[in-house]
């Protein structure tokens, strides 16, 4: 009897700490695109599924490219996707349908880059629905987590609070229910219902921070892994797999060039060796979209909406 | 797997859970096990060198008492042994010498010889300071026969890997730990609620405190050339709460963890900053290192043929009272300078524990100089004023201490130290100059890291009064305790820094 009323102590006390934890999730924890772009592949039917960092959320406009195509495709892409993320999530979406082609945007900075925690870190896992798809995503990432990143969802966004209002008020919207992206506009960037996020043109001073040059030697150890993962579960499940790098700016080339040339080497020779299509649109010669960097909102290689779209055309040609 | 991975809470749940469920015969054998998971999961390179540590202090110490039991002539015997445990210490010594001196050896000879030596690329196996320290204080026990030989060498082995501890410590010591390790426990619900607290409030003082400290400390020590004396002088004040939120936040965790087994290690601190004296500093901070340099270092010396000699000698120079006390600041310089030794291949951590061993001399031949002058003044030294006094100027003397333990260097630290005396301005206290640009700082930071320490300082006084926090708070009333334990859990989201400001623990380095 004893120990009965000790274990439901215990149970009050942790449906106490999940109330609240779930309050604090409510109220910081904002509307996001990642949210919706996990929604969508798990309630949606898509034959092509682009999967990769910001580059690629900022270059393909799924709308475009899926005209020229006569396809459906979404941009799962985002800024802090790794190809561990993109692994699990391509996973998950095959629990609902299993798409013919997955086109994979490598920035080769992601290869030699660690992932760091931030708000983006745990997102997808955060938003996917239950199942033993997201248990093994946690295995394979969340446990190399703080515990606070993995148990307060909350955590990175801690400091947000003068954000609550907003968040209240934005969770409160049908929209919101209907995961619907309308509500995530910002005065520099709109984001679609597929996935593709269209930077607004804007004048100034751009920026050179956060480039990741490519260096071998830093090459991490469970980048080509989860490449090597990622091909045989598409190959297990009878998925083309193509990989493309999106252009970055003619002057970031220039300026290093002998970083590009040495990554375009290393990737050509991966995917040679694996037997996979590998579109580099820094090497290719295709015209179509602005390759200078006033096409671009920085010399990283994040596109304007309008030449992202003018390269979407481009790259459904090669898509077709 | 760092202490704050969520890796590492299920690691610690698993081995809890697996604990109470087996046979209690087996429970020291799952701690053995787990033990070596932990430490393989770093690296099983590094495995080699926690295996060579623990083979050759047993063996060692069985052979030891092989000879104890079959050598009848007490000379011969004390002979015997002596060149085994001189033989299992150069090994073992010898091995942490190697990995986490070498660099520095080679670095030394180049710029005193002029030659080119090329650094090597040594790994430096987790743990090793701790678990060598350990292991050679249990063979140094057998020697002396304090303790008999380990016959188990699977038992023995857990008593080096134990995981909680092998990280950071607290260095235990063979006759309180062993036989904790090999009884078996049963389940107690008062006792995992009493390490729970611990374990929450290691986490507050790490990840609030610390980790909140950590980055103005880092952004002024590293580019303190840009910084007035006040801002040296916050980041000095913010390193000592940094650190001791760090260490002793570390300690309080793995206490708590090895509380859940049931196993008491042994205190690693007993607030620190209410010390009166250096001496008595160094009786709460790092305790367990201090004692094994007592008790394996300072008394072997202070009674070696060696120091009776040099006390006779100084006798005849200096008097009686000074010649007994010449030798016992001799062996307290080496203590600590092997004390900086450990923390460190850098000329600074020498420099650090020479400080420390300077200081705690000279009070021992000023000893009786200040009985007199505290006569002449009339000063009562059970008055609380006194001892405010003493605590000021002790907490003034160890934060001078952690310029060296900071800074890049030797140079660096007097170079601050400079900076600190001929640029310091009272007005940047209050004109914003310490609201860093360069670094995320807010206000914000600055009250949490107060917030915390007023927390700190309120338990602090509590415990020194004697006060048992944990059982007090277990033994209120069930919604005070619940709203405790659910300040502790939320706080550590809701104000700790995330990990990649604060970094892992200081202390999981050495």
């Amino acid at each position: 009897m004893r120990s009965f009323k000790r274990i439901m102590k215990i149970v009050l006390f942790l449906s106490i700490c999940l109330a609240i934890n779930g309050v604090f999730v409510y109220m910081l924890v904002p509307n996001s695109f990642i949210r919706i772009k996990v929604h969508n592949i798990e309630n949606e039917k898509y034959d092509d599924i682009f999967v990769g960092s910001s580059h690629g959320f900022a270059a393909v406009n799924p709308v475009v490219v899926d005209g020229e195509t006569g396809r459906k495709s979404i941009n799962l892409c985002y800024g802090g996707e790794y190809l561990r993320d993109s692994y699990y999530l391509l996973k998950d979406a095959c629990r609902t349908h299993i798409p013919e082609r997955v086109i994979y945007e490598l920035d080769p900075g992601y290869w030699v880059n660690p992932d760091t925690e931030n708000p983006t870190y745990a997102m997808a896992y955060s938003n996917m629905s239950p199942s033993l798809v997201k248990a093994e995503y946690c295995f394979a990432k969340i446990t190399d987590a703080d515990f606070r990143s993995a148990l307060f969802p909350w955590f990175h966004y801690r400091k947000q609070y003068g954000m609550i209002p907003q968040n209240l008020k934005d969770k409160r919207e049908e929209s919101y229910r209907n995961f619907d992206a309308a509500p995530l506009e910002e005065p520099t960037q709109v984001m679609s219902d597929e996935g593709f996020m269209y930077i607004k043109n804007s004048e100034g001073e751009k920026t050179k921070a956060n480039m990741v040059l490519w260096d071998e030697s830093k090459v991490l150890e469970e980048v080509p892994m989860y490449f090597h993962k990622l091909v045989r579960f598409c190959r297990e499940k009878e998925i083309e797999l193509v990989v493309m790098t999106t252009p970055v700016p003619e002057e970031t080339l220039e300026e290093h060039s002998g970083n590009y040339k040495e990554a375009d080497r290393y990737f050509a020779e991966l995917m040679e060796e694996y037997g996979i299509r590998y579109l580099n649109f820094n090497t290719m010669e295709t015209d179509g979209f602005q390759r200078g960097v006033e096409g671009f909102s920085d010399y990283e290689g994040h596109m304007f909406g309008g030449n992202a779209e003018n390269f979407s055309r481009v790259l459904a040609e090669y898509l077709r | 797997m760092s202490l704050t991975s969520f890796e590492f809470v299920i690691f610690v749940g698993a081995a809890v859970a697996g604990y109470y469920l087996i046979p209690k015969r087996f429970q020291w054998v799952w701690l053995l096990a787990f033990s070596y998971i932990y430490y393989a999961a770093a690296s099983l390179k590094i495995l080699f060198f926690l295996l060579f540590s623990t083979a050759t202090t047993y063996l060692a110490g069985l052979l030891m008492d092989r000879i104890k039991e079959k050598q009848a002539d007490r000379e011969q015997r004390i002979k015997q042994k002596r060149r085994v445990v001189a033989a299992a210490l150069v090994l073992n010594f010898g091995m942490l010498a190697v990995v986490k001196y070498t660099n520095f050896a080679i670095e030394n000879i180049n710029a005193l010889l002029g030659s080119h030596l090329s650094f090597q690329t040594i790994i430096l196996p987790l743990g090793i300071s701790f678990y060598t320290f350990q292991s050679m204080g249990y063979l140094l026990d057998v020697y002396w026969e304090k303790v008999e030989a380990e016959r188990n060498p699977f038992r023995f082995a857990l008593f080096v890997s134990f995981f909680p501890q092998i990280l950071q410590g607290p260095i235990g010591r063979f006759n309180r730990l062993a036989h904790q390790l090999y009884e078996s426990h049963d389940f107690d619900w008062g006792r995992m609620e009493r390490a729970f607290i611990l374990i929450l409030w290691g986490f507050f003082k790490k990840m609030v405190i610390a980790d909140n400290a950590a980055g103005f400390v880092d952004e002024v020590f590293g580019n303190y050339g840009s910084y007035g004396g006040a801002a040296i002088v916050v980041a000095v004040l913010g390193y000592s709460v940094q650190l001791y939120g760090d260490f002793s936040g570390g300690m309080d965790v793995v206490r708590g963890i090895a509380e859940l087994f049931g196993i008491s290690l042994d205190e690693n601190f007993r607030r620190p900053y209410f010390a009166v004296s250096i001496t008595d500093f160094w009786h709460r901070w790092h305790i367990t290192l201090g004692t094994w340099m007592k008790d394996y270092v300072f008394y072997p010396l202070s009674l070696s043929k060696m120091m009776g000699r040099f006390s006779k000698a100084a006798k005849k120079r200096f008097g009686k009272s000074i010649g007994r006390t010449l030798p016992i600041c001799l062996a307290n310089i080496i203590v600590f300078l092997l004390v900086g030794v450990w923390h460190g291949a850098d000329w600074k951590f020498i420099l650090y524990g020479l400080y420390n061993g300077l200081i705690i001399a000279f009070s021992g031949l000023m000893m009786q100089n200040y009985r007199k002058w505290k006569n002449l003044c009339h000063i009562n030294e059970k008055a609380p004023l006194w001892k405010g006094f003493q605590i000021a100027r002790t907490f003034l003397l160890v934060n001078i201490s952690w310029y060296f333990d900071r800074a890049a260097g030797v140079g660096e630290a007097f170079d601050m130290m400079r900076i600190t005396l001929t640029s310091f301005r009272l007005s940047d206290f209050w004109n914003g100059s310490l609201m860093l640009e360069s670094v995320d700082l807010v206000a914000l930071r600055f009250v949490i890291v107060g917030f915390g320490c007023i927390l700190l300082f309120l338990v602090s006084l509590l415990q020194e009064r004697g006060v048992k926090i944990r059982e007090a708070i277990t033994g209120r009333h069930v919604l005070i305790k619940y709203a405790v334990y659910l300040f502790l859990i939320f706080v550590l989201p809701a104000l700790g820094q995330p990990p990649s400001a604060g970094g892992g623990f200081i202390y999981a380095q050495f």
